[in-house]
């Protein structure tokens, strides 16, 4: 690992994004971080201001073509939505190799992320320096919380099954825990932790899935998970429903199986590779290519330590699209910055909730069934 | 068929056993007295009512109802009410399809159809939720119990159901009006019901508002005027969430384009402070998700090319003068704006879609060259400031005393 000293150094002179992936994740002060970013960023918004007709008319909109930003937080941002609404792309259309989707229910529209092949090899290296340093660099074998049948549907390749796709590649002997029919196999379960005995294990899958099959079933055996490590991702809608806080979950999977390697991660289609892990003290920290700000909900204004507002998230990664700085609909606080209790420098928060679509009503509005 | 009876405690019953379909008769003649001390009843419960009375826009309904204002209607319709070539008649039993987005309109409709004589099925969505339509209904339910006005629960019902072809044929096919209000795509729903032969539609098709304001008498106001220009642009704009059909979208300028500016910046810093003072309910994260959204699309669409604000008020530029009318916003607080430098400048597309333009500040030549737009198809209304959202039975370029009626020809 270079020395705090070494990266400083590194940072001094401009360095490819590639080079900086290969730095050890949390290990940079948010002053020094900040450089980087900036720097990235500003070659990112030239570049999508050259190549994407769209983010320039929206940087023309604010009058930011022309370099009046001093600081990461003055960059523009796209709101989310704009990847559902507009083809948003910085290649020629030749060179996408990839197009990402959101999942969405029937009827709503979905984000179309466009990817090239240097953006998407970018997101799978950051995946991978941001995963590895939590589970360390081996494959672990690999237990899935959901169905082989998620990948079925090919027309509409969800985000569930390119989430579980995206996370594959931390392990082997890939098991998954559900049947063709969605429905929770016992067996399949013991089978592999009986293979796996006294092996570190990765259990991966998105959060209600994780709460509802391998906590909330009732099972015939008595299971020992202590070796595993389980990474889950996901709205917490319906588990705030449920009243289980992130507290509550890893409590009770202590309790229940002896597992205490729970991390959450907080990520979007719209921003791939980019995942913010839960620290040591329960709160999502921003991996070193990456940031949030938390922005005031009327004037946009950047929010102090622990004052909520719409979580803005950045990435140094996308250069195919115009991502790197969007708006969420996600409510979030900052908790802290280079200060968490294992050690990881930058900054860390948490999602308090989303805003809800606001569904006004117009005139024309009277009769919709 | 079972239908939801809002008049009867929510109760479930069948469509085919409410009377309306039932008796022939109309014993009541149009601006029967009885009708007009109903609603003057109705008027006095509605602004005794601690729910309703801090509303403007139950209070409007509550002024609207009143005995004094009704013999106005009556008075300004005098020449319809004692023809010596016709007699009003009612045209029977009308279904009212009312917005889900406006609180008082179903009320509205029902009582000018009922100032006529007409008995009133009242479709309401199962989105009109609000604790004043709850109160609105029981006040009604209760003055109907009153002896004197039991002939009105042949006269008045309110009904939910759901999107049922069924029963949109069945009662289209039997009442003598409808109503529909709702916009475009109702009013093509329902074409596709079957209704009977004699059976007259009145429909009210998606329409967009305009608003005028002249920059330098805005900007020459003094500080007790100002403030009621704020309040009365406020109760204009940011009332249901600026989405009824004669909220301002797109505001011109009369004046300069710093002038523009000045205007735009006061109306920014003391509507935001309004805003935040009376607490007014918005969830400040929707919103600013909605406008941002909005922001983009009207920017990549090429729509805008600047805008000034923040989440509470937002002022969108536009590109070009060519359609602006027909621009919608996403509502609550959401303007497209365009200076002119005078009024004479004007060239406004001719567009049906306009309905309503809102003034502030003009001289009386600068009024007449608004009325002079009016030969256009478009534009029903040209109202001042403040008054933008009143309802009238002169709407949307009808009268509804005379559409809601029939006139009988009648020789002696």
């Amino acid at each position: 690992m270079p020395t705090q000293k070494l990266i400083m150094e590194l940072l001094k002179n401009y360095m490819e994004i590639k080079e900086f992936l290969n730095i050890s994740q949390y290990s940079i002060l948010q002053d020094e971080k900040d450089k980087f970013i900036f720097q990235s960023l500003t070659n990112l918004h030239q570049h999508h201001i050259k190549h994407c007709l769209s983010y320039r008319k929206i940087c023309n909109l604010s009058d930011l073509v022309n370099n009046q930003i001093e600081k990461v937080e003055d960059f523009p941002f796209l709101p989310v939505s704009a990847f559902k609404n507009h083809k948003l792309l910085s290649v020629e259309e030749e060179e996408v190799f990839k197009v990402l989707t959101s999942s969405g229910t029937t009827g709503q529209s979905v984000s179309r992320i466009f990817l090239d092949k240097e953006t998407a090899s970018l997101q799978t290296s950051a995946l991978a320096s941001i995963v590895t340093h939590t589970i360390g660099p081996g494959r672990l074998p690999m237990l899935i919380i959901d169905s082989k049948a998620i990948y079925s549907n090919k027309i509409n390749f969800s985000a569930r099954a390119a989430g579980v796709l995206g996370m594959s590649i931390f392990g082997k002997e890939h098991t998954y825990v559900l049947n063709e029919n969605f429905e929770f196999d016992e067996l399949t379960l013991s089978n592999f932790l009986e293979k796996f005995q006294g092996v570190p294990i990765l259990i991966f899958g998105f959060t209600f899935m994780v709460w509802k099959y391998l906590f909330d079933t009732n099972l015939e055996k008595k299971y020992d998970l202590s070796n595993a490590i389980l990474i889950h991702s996901g709205g917490w809608k319906k588990m705030i429903e449920q009243s289980v806080t992130n507290e509550v979950f890893k409590s009770r999977f202590n309790e229940k199986f002896n597992l205490k390697r729970v991390y959450n991660f907080y990520g979007m289609v719209e921003q791939v590779g980019s995942i913010f892990i839960e620290d040591s003290d329960g709160n999502l920290h921003c991996p070193n290519f990456a940031d949030i700000i938390i922005r005031d909900p009327i004037d946009f204004s950047v929010q102090p330590l622990n004052k909520p507002g719409l979580i803005q998230v950045i990435s140094c990664l996308p250069k195919s699209y115009p991502g790197h700085s969007i708006l969420t609909e996600d409510i979030g606080i900052l908790t802290g910055v280079d200060n968490a209790s294992n050690g990881w420098k930058g900054k860390s928060f948490r999602i308090l909730g989303r805003a809800l679509r606001a569904d006004l009503r117009g005139c024309s509005d009277t009769f919709k069934a | 068929m079972k239908v939801i009876d809002y008049l009867n405690d929510c109760a479930e019953r069948n469509l085919e056993s409410l009377d309306l379909f039932f008796s022939t008769e109309y014993p009541i003649k149009p601006f029967d007295e009885l009708i007009i001390d109903f609603l003057d009843d109705y008027s006095r419960l509605i602004l005794r009512d601690n729910v309703l009375n801090r509303k403007p826009d139950m209070v409007s309904l509550g002024f609207w109802l009143r005995k004094s204002h009704i013999n106005q209607i009556k008075i300004e319709n005098d020449s319809i009410l004692q023809s010596n070539k016709f007699v009003l008649a009612p045209r029977g039993a009308a279904l009212h399809i009312v917005p889900a987005n406006v609180d008082t309109m179903f009320i509205y409709s029902m009582s000018i159809s009922l100032l006529v004589g007409n008995k009133n099925l009242i479709r309401l969505s199962n989105r009109m939720l609000s604790v004043e339509v709850k109160q609105l209904i029981k006040i009604l339910h209760n003055l109907i119990l009153d002896p004197r006005y039991n002939i009105f629960r042949i006269y008045i019902f309110m009904i939910q159901y759901g999107y049922d072809e069924d029963i949109n044929n069945w009662i289209s096919s039997r009442v003598n009006l409808r109503i529909i209000w709702g916009g475009d795509s109702t009013i093509l729903t329902f074409r596709k019901f079957i209704s009977g032969p004699r059976t007259k539609d009145i429909v009210f098709a998606d329409r967009v508002s305009l608003m005028f304001l002249k920059s330098k008498s805005i900007l020459n106001l003094g500080e007790v005027e100002t403030h009621s220009f704020i309040k009365n642009f406020y109760n204009d704009t940011f009332t249901f969430n600026q989405l009824g059909c004669s909220s301002p979208q797109t505001i011109f300028f009369i004046g300069s384009e710093e002038e523009k500016k000045s205007v735009e910046q006061l109306l920014i810093g003391n509507i935001s402070k309004y805003v935040v003072d009376f607490n007014h309910d918005l969830d400040f994260n929707s919103i600013a998700s909605l406008k941002q959204n909005k922001l983009v699309d009207d920017t990549i669409n090429n729509r805008i090319n600047s805008y000034q604000g923040n989440s509470i008020l937002i002022f969108a530029n536009l590109n070009s003068f060519d359609s602006a009318y027909d621009f919608h916003g996403c509502g609550a607080g959401y303007f497209y704006t365009k200076h002119i430098n005078e009024l004479k400048e004007l060239q406004l597309n001719s567009s049906p879609k306009i309905q309503t333009i809102t003034h502030f500040g003009f001289q009386a030549f600068e009024l007449d060259i608004l009325k002079s737009l009016i030969n256009n198809v478009g534009i029903d209304r040209i109202v001042p400031l403040g008054k933008a959202l009143n309802f009238d039975y002169i709407w949307d370029g009808y009268n509804l005393i005379e559409e809601f009626s029939r006139k009988v020809s009648f020789e002696t």
